[in-house]
């Protein structure tokens, strides 16, 4: 197990593995997005209080969740990266970075769009909303600090030093419903108790999250076979790039 | 088709369908460049 894990910091076998994973993400990212988005708008019963406006919520949700679930992993690989100082944690790191910052605005435009009919407004201060746009600001800021210091090693140490100062904003993010008076609604699906959505709601709901999730997959699969490619150009594995499929 | 909320729900699935598929096309042009460099390259130093 340790072995297989260990195998795992090696840039040319990660390559591989990438490279095994992309048609199986591809296809299963397809099927659950068709199936997904078809169970979201025809499927799927109106809400007793919302009407048809709370369809957003297939493309909200999960993008909400990715966002956060996207800092977590990248946590994990900023701490691998500074304990082990495996380089294959900081070039997942890079590709996931735009991909957690985009989650992040997608969850913002629909947030919006799903404010404006039921609410009144695009946009309000609440705990919600704010700390979700402080995350937003800390992917940009991330990125914005690893591309402005000069050595890539320097940037990566003090990328994944800044990934985890801003750990500290997921919790408020998740908590900000209960902790405040807000107006964005409770938590529906992560709590402790059952999930408070009918259950012909919750399955596309729940498709749509795998969809989301298999598509990170594949986009982590294929921006990180590119960042290897770019930062190992001179080891002898990439030499043989004829030899690569 | 889904009454006054229509212009929301599609603007909110358009965009978000929208920007993660400019994002996956993106990624797969970045691989492909990269990829096609790296065999310039080894063309010809070979």
């Amino acid at each position: 197990m340790f072995n297989w894990i260990h195998r795992l910091g090696s840039a040319a076998v990660c390559y591989r593995l990438a490279s095994r994973l992309i048609p199986w993400m591809a296809i299963l990212t397809t099927g659950l997005i068709i199936y997904g988005v078809i169970g979201a708008l025809y499927l799927s019963p109106p809400d007793y209080q919302q009407g048809e406006g709370f369809r957003i919520i297939f493309v909200h949700v999960p993008s909400a969740m990715l966002s956060l679930g996207i800092y977590f992993y990248i946590s994990v690989c900023a701490i691998i990266f500074l304990v082990w100082k495996i380089k294959v944690a900081d070039a997942l790191i890079a590709v996931s970075l735009p991909l957690g910052a985009l989650f992040t605005l997608i969850t913002l435009v629909t947030g919006s769009l799903w404010g404006k009919p039921m609410w009144g407004t695009y946009w309000i201060w609440d705990a919600r909303l704010t700390s979700e746009l402080i995350l937003l600001f800390i992917y940009g800021g991330i990125i914005a600090l690893r591309n402005a210091l000069p050595t890539p090693k320097t940037a990566a140490k003090a990328g994944a030093f800044l990934i985890l100062i801003g750990l500290v904003d997921l919790p408020v993010i998740h908590y900000s419903v209960s902790w405040w008076n807000t107006l964005h609604q409770g938590s529906t699906l992560l709590k402790f108790s059952r999930p408070s959505i009918a259950p012909a709601m919750l399955q596309p709901l729940l498709v749509m999250i795998g969809a989301f999730f298999s598509y990170s997959m594949l986009y982590v699969c294929i921006a990180l076979r590119g960042e290897l490619l770019k930062r190992e150009k001179d080891t002898h594995w990439v030499q043989n790039i004829n030899s690569l499929d | 088709m889904f009454g006054q909320y229509t212009a929301y729900i599609w603007s909110a699935f358009g965009i978000a369908l929208g920007l993660l598929m400019f994002a996956l096309i993106h990624v797969i042009h970045q691989f492909s460049s990269i990829k096609k460099q790296l065999k310039t390259n080894h063309a010809n130093k070979t």
